[in-house]
């Protein structure tokens, strides 16, 4: 591509000509001393808390504290070349990050800079980072369902649009493995997703961004990154202003889901910035507000009420505990804000049953509010198998002979648990789910062994699709399973009974 | 008063100025001598102390007697000094805030213009103004601010020309180096917009 010098000239000449001269008005101060992501400044008598300023190396700053005789600046970006003496400007304007739909699909830092090569962001909307979350009367219930694509989670632990679930565990225990997997499963339903990674290693983000690349997902997503190696500062307003981009669509009336990756790491970098300051430490070292540090930013996750355009955000807050200790002082903070947890844990995660959710305390609040009438309805039968396994799961361990009745409950358990388990990256669409769960709950897994029951479901599910597709067609019309479903449902099922029962008869 | 301003700032010290400057200036004014209490600390601080340092030295050392200290203040000022000036001077020896009295000097100023109206502008220039400018400068500034004004005139070259005011925190920038920065701005930012809307115009071949 070859540029045209005359062109360009011509712009260039037109400009200056009409360039109009200002007298510039400017609120300053001088910078006392700066280091560790932060400054002291002496002066800006009329800076407001929040303020934005700038340096005169051209980077931001955000006024935090505002003492006696000096101002605390957190500073949003390198602060190698800031100088003791160095003018700073007031902004007279609050923290604001370009919004709209040219940020999906782009991997953002969480002022808006784009990370992705591909050029600037064609956008003129802004929205301020820190914003008042919608008031009561601008809500409704949470009242359509979010699939996540997860068997484990849209059964027991439903999360609705507008919902806040929390997914919390320790390292290594799938966190993130079920917010990329919720993310996948949004393909072509309308839902933007935001990935908010703060504090993340670089790589581990770049391996995402892949994942969701190779899976079409980029189309419909935005990526607003703050690692490991970035300011403080950066991190602790990123996921404000991934919600500020999500908000944008809720306002529109449309729908979004965003993941934090994750909240321990915001609180540890509003911890240093509040310690740097000299803020008064708190219980663990954090600073007296970091509960309203994580309310306001997960208040801001709600359903808009219908006469406001009845969009939603959905957010998926990830915390991590460290050793299961979930009494601990943030991960306690964000359970009692959130609408409910997912609890995964490392034990079941190395027995293999992975998503390694912990069903019995794992909860959402909203619950079936967020399911469609045919899932409530194969979802409580599936509660009851696995609640009454996990009673008798213990006795198992014993060796001793048990009664037919108590074998078969334990029978039935290992199978359902079987069934809830998925591989990585592959989401199912509610129908399925509701044809795998109703297969098991109703005893057709019964004769199956237990290493092969993932294995029947899938040819389970293949042969639904191929020869039945009548059937699945009407509950995903129907949204519900009446008699005549349901009979219909069971014939098929036991046709392929005895499909399944020759495969094995013949490799015996 | 700008030789006294162009230090460090130490915003602890600054603190201690502005206490001492208020009983200070509390103190003058039963006597009636504020305005001269307020020239007396900054020529003592300006241009005694500036001049002999050992005697800086010596008021400011806590290894030296109080009395010591006491007996120098009144012979190298009795005759010079209003009494309350005197005093203020042996009260701050006593407590042995001997140190932070240049920001006395500047906050006592400042509080001085501030409860009688004056405001502090500091002028900067590219080019030396005559007396005429600067008078012409002073009327049109007491006129539109409605209060007197102490000028300030110092000249900075970087400027490269024009004036730039300072009153308080806020400044007026009507220099030609802010225009020719904010100008290149303007000319990059909208030239890259005009680019992006229609690149066809300014880019082709294969």
């Amino acid at each position: 591509m070859r540029f045209n010098a005359d062109e360009i000239a011509s712009v260039i000449q037109q400009e200056i000509e009409q360039y109009e001269s200002q007298l510039d008005v400017r609120e300053v101060g001088t910078v006392l001393e700066v280091g560790d992501g932060i400054a002291r400044v002496y002066g800006l008598s009329n800076i407001m808390a929040g303020e934005m300023v700038e340096f005169p190396n051209g980077v931001n700053g955000l006024a935090f504290n505002l003492e006696e005789n000096s101002v605390g600046v957190i500073i949003l970006g390198d602060y190698l070349d800031i100088e003791e003496g160095d003018e700073v400007k007031a902004l007279g304007r609050l923290l604001s990050v370009p919004v709209g739909e040219a940020v999906i699909g782009r991997v953002l830092d969480p002022l808006g800079n784009p990370l992705d090569n591909k050029g600037p962001l064609d956008t003129t909307e802004r929205l301020n980072v820190e914003r008042i979350a919608p008031g009561v009367s601008e809500r409704q219930p949470v009242c359509e369902p979010l699939q996540t694509g997860l068997k484990a989670i849209d059964s027991m632990t439903p999360i609705g649009r507008g919902q806040r679930e929390l997914i919390i565990g320790d390292r290594k225990t799938g966190k993130t493995a079920i917010a990329l997997d919720a993310i996948l499963n949004q393909k072509d339903t309308g839902v933007k997703c935001f990935y908010v990674a703060i504090g993340q290693k670089d790589s581990s983000v770049a391996g995402v961004i892949k994942i969701l690349e190779d899976h079409g997902a980029m189309e419909y997503t935005t990526v607003i990154l703050a690692g490991a190696s970035a300011p403080a500062s950066l991190q602790y307003i990123a996921p404000y202003a991934g919600t500020s981009m999500a908000e944008y669509f809720m306002h529109k009336g449309e729908h979004a889901l965003i993941v934090y990756d994750d909240l321990s790491k915001q609180a540890q970098a509003y911890r240093e910035l509040s310690l740097l300051m000299r803020r008064p430490p708190g219980r663990e070292a954090y600073p007296g507000d970091v509960f309203y540090c994580h309310s306001r930013l997960l208040e801001r996750s709600a359903k808009m009420s219908d006469e406001l355009g009845g969009g939603s955000i959905t957010s998926l807050p990830i915390i991590e505990t460290l050793e299961g200790e979930v009494s601990a002082y943030i991960p306690t903070n964000v359970i009692s804000i959130t609408d409910g947890q997912i609890y995964l844990q490392p034990d079941l995660f190395f027995a293999g049953i992975r998503p390694a959710m912990n069903v019995g305390i794992s909860v959402s609040r909203v619950g079936g509010a967020a399911q469609i009438k045919a899932m409530k309805k194969v979802a409580g039968g599936l509660r009851l198998d696995l609640a009454a396994f996990r009673e008798l799961e213990a006795f198992a361990q014993l060796g001793t002979d048990l009664d037919p009745a108590t074998q078969k409950q334990l029978d039935r358990g290992y199978r359902m648990v079987e069934i809830l388990k998925q591989p990585q990256y592959r989401p199912m669409n509610v129908i399925d789910q509701i044809l795998s769960i109703f297969a098991g709950t109703r005893g057709y897994l019964d004769e199956v062994p237990v290493p092969e029951v993932r294995k029947w479901e899938e040819e389970f599910l293949a042969f639904m699709h191929d020869l039945h597709a009548d059937v699945v067609n009407e509950l995903k019309e129907k949204q519900d399973i009446d008699d005549e479903l349901e009979k219909k449902i069971e014939a098929a099922l036991e046709e392929f009974k005895t499909r399944f029962a020759s495969v094995a008869g013949e490799t015996k | 008063m700008a030789h006294l301003e162009a230090r460090q700032i130490d915003p602890a010290r600054e603190h201690l100025g502005k206490i001492y400057a208020k009983a200070l200036l509390a103190a003058a004014e039963t006597a009636g001598e504020q305005l001269a209490v307020v020239e007396q600390l900054e020529s003592f601080v300006g241009e005694l102390l500036q001049s002999l340092p050992k005697l800086k030295a010596l008021l400011e050392s806590p290894r030296v007697a109080i009395e010591e200290k006491f007996a120098v203040i009144d012979r190298s000022l009795a005759k010079d000094a209003t009494p309350t000036f005197l005093r203020f001077l042996k009260v701050v020896a006593r407590r042995g805030r001997m140190a932070a009295l240049r920001e006395m000097a500047v906050a006592a100023r400042r509080l001085y213009n501030e409860t009688h109206g004056i405001i502090d502008v500091a002028v900067r220039t590219a080019f030396p103004l005559d007396a005429a400018t600067i008078e012409q400068l002073e009327q049109s500034l007491q006129q539109s601010l409605g209060q007197k004004i102490q000028l300030q005139v110092e000249v900075d070259r970087e400027l490269v020309g024009g004036i730039v005011l300072r009153i308080g925190d806020r400044v007026y920038d009507g220099s030609a180096i802010a225009q020719l920065h904010r100008m290149r701005q303007q000319v990059c930012e909208q030239t890259f917009q005009q680019i992006r809307s229609a690149i066809d115009r300014f880019a082709g071949g294969a």
